[in-house]
């Protein structure tokens, strides 16, 4: 793989606790040819959007330190990551939690467990957008 | 405990002949008054025993309540979770993510994820009525045109539909009402009535869904050409867990669990409508609900 190829992928930032999760989904966004990169918790996420500048975020509602409305709030309202979409990723399904996402900032939402194909066709949206 | 004292009452007096000596027809009453007092005290400590015990099962059923709430939410983020885990591997697996798969291997991936799906959709069915009937399900009503959901259903369920070989006809009137409702849950209702519909007609066999309205109503109905319900079965076919019998082999996979048309209900009742199945075994179903057109 050259440099060029490297730089033409996409960034993708997934902020999830649950390891085994985070890993499965980095394996298959890295075979559909998405770059991505990993946070464990709320506060690590936003730290990682300023840093790192990520196409999109895939993110967790319930983790530690700082949860993933606020985390989402944080990012949509610094200016450096608010152009950033932000698909929400949960197991909390409600509606009051779907508003809340939405309200957070969130461009899309998705309830666990989630079938990836549909998960893959919000990205390919959002990247497109 | 009003009625022994009155009884009591009525035998002083019978007992109060004037014939009696004065004196002793005051010690009499007076006798009779004591254990009248006595009596009510007694009723009184009985009233405040049942009191305290009442606040008690009061704080036990809200500590209940709370704890279902718990359970539900519990159960919604802890079992979602693995299972979230599971789906997402085997995906990863069949797409090739680890290495080309072996088409043996394949076919019990294919097995594992289609019973993972199935689960998944059986643990949203469980949560959808523990929520409905605790009345904690959020519902967001907003208006919009009935014909639009029911014809989005009908095209959802198509690709289905002729893949069994089952034509799929919609009637629905040229003037289209608009309802106050959840959309989401009437659109689950659909889903459910028309899957059901699909499952139990054979190959070859026709749905009809129907569309009707009033000035204050709208009702539609799914009509099937399946086996149909014996009349036993129709009056407890909205209870849950419920699954009439039927000859087409189902698997594991495809099987629910009775909660569907349960679900089904709960909805059609929390918007103020009514929900009835006309059946004769060996002539189809009939399923209709009906809803005000601005449900509260």
């Amino acid at each position: 793989m050259t440099i060029m190829d490297f730089s033409k992928k996409k960034k993708i930032l997934v902020v999830e606790d649950e390891v085994q999760l985070a890993e499965g989904l980095e394996a298959r966004l890295h075979l559909e040819g998405y770059q991505v990169i990993r946070a464990a918790n709320g506060k690590e996420g936003v730290d990682q959007a300023r840093s790192q500048q990520p196409d999109l975020v895939i993110m967790d509602l319930m983790m530690p330190k700082v949860n993933g409305f606020d985390a989402c709030q944080m990012i949509k309202s610094d200016d450096r990551t608010k152009k950033i979409p932000v698909l929400i990723l949960t197991a909390m399904q409600t509606l009051g939690a779907t508003d809340d996402a939405f309200h957070a900032g969130a461009d899309a939402f998705l309830p666990k467990p989630y079938n990836s194909e549909r998960l893959l066709e919000k990205v390919r949206r959002l990247l497109d957008s | 405990m009003r009625i022994p004292v009155q009884k009591k009452n009525n035998a002083a007096r019978d007992r109060a002949r004037p014939d009696q000596n004065p004196e002793e027809e005051i010690a009499h009453l007076r006798k009779e008054l004591g254990d009248m007092e006595w009596a009510c005290r007694k009723t009184n400590d009985g009233i405040k025993i049942l009191y305290k015990d009442l606040e008690w099962k009061n704080e036990e059923l809200k500590k209940l309540d709370k704890l279902r709430s718990k359970f539900v939410s519990t159960v919604s983020h802890e079992l979602r979770t693995p299972l979230a885990i599971i789906i997402q591997a085997i995906e990863n697996l069949l797409a090739g993510a680890f290495g080309p798969v072996p088409e043996k291997q394949r076919l019990w991936l294919d097995r594992i994820n289609e019973n993972a799906e199935h689960l998944s959709g059986l643990l949203a069915e469980i949560l959808d009525l523990s929520k409905l009937e605790n009345g904690k399900e959020e519902r967001k009503l907003e208006r919009f045109d009935m014909s639009d959901l029911v014809r989005h259903c009908v095209d959802n369920m198509q690709p289905l539909a002729q893949k069994k070989n089952i034509s799929l006809l919609l009637e629905i009137p040229p003037a289209s009402p608009t309802v106050w409702a959840s959309s989401r849950q009437l659109f689950q209702v659909m889903t459910n009535l028309m899957g059901n519909a699909l499952k139990f007609s054979p190959a070859g066999g026709k749905i009809t869904v129907a569309f009707e309205e009033d000035k204050s109503t709208v009702r539609v109905s799914v009509t099937d050409t399946g086996p149909g319900i014996s009349a036993e079965d129709l009056k407890k076919i909205f209870d849950p867990f419920v699954q009439v019998e039927n000859d087409s082999s189902e698997n594991v996979s495809t099987k629910g669990i009775g909660l569907g048309l349960t679900i089904c209900r709960e909805i059609v009742h929390l918007h103020k409508g009514r929900i009835w199945a006309e059946s004769e075994p060996g002539h189809g179903s009939r399923f209709v609900f009906e809803i005000p057109r601005e449900s509260q």
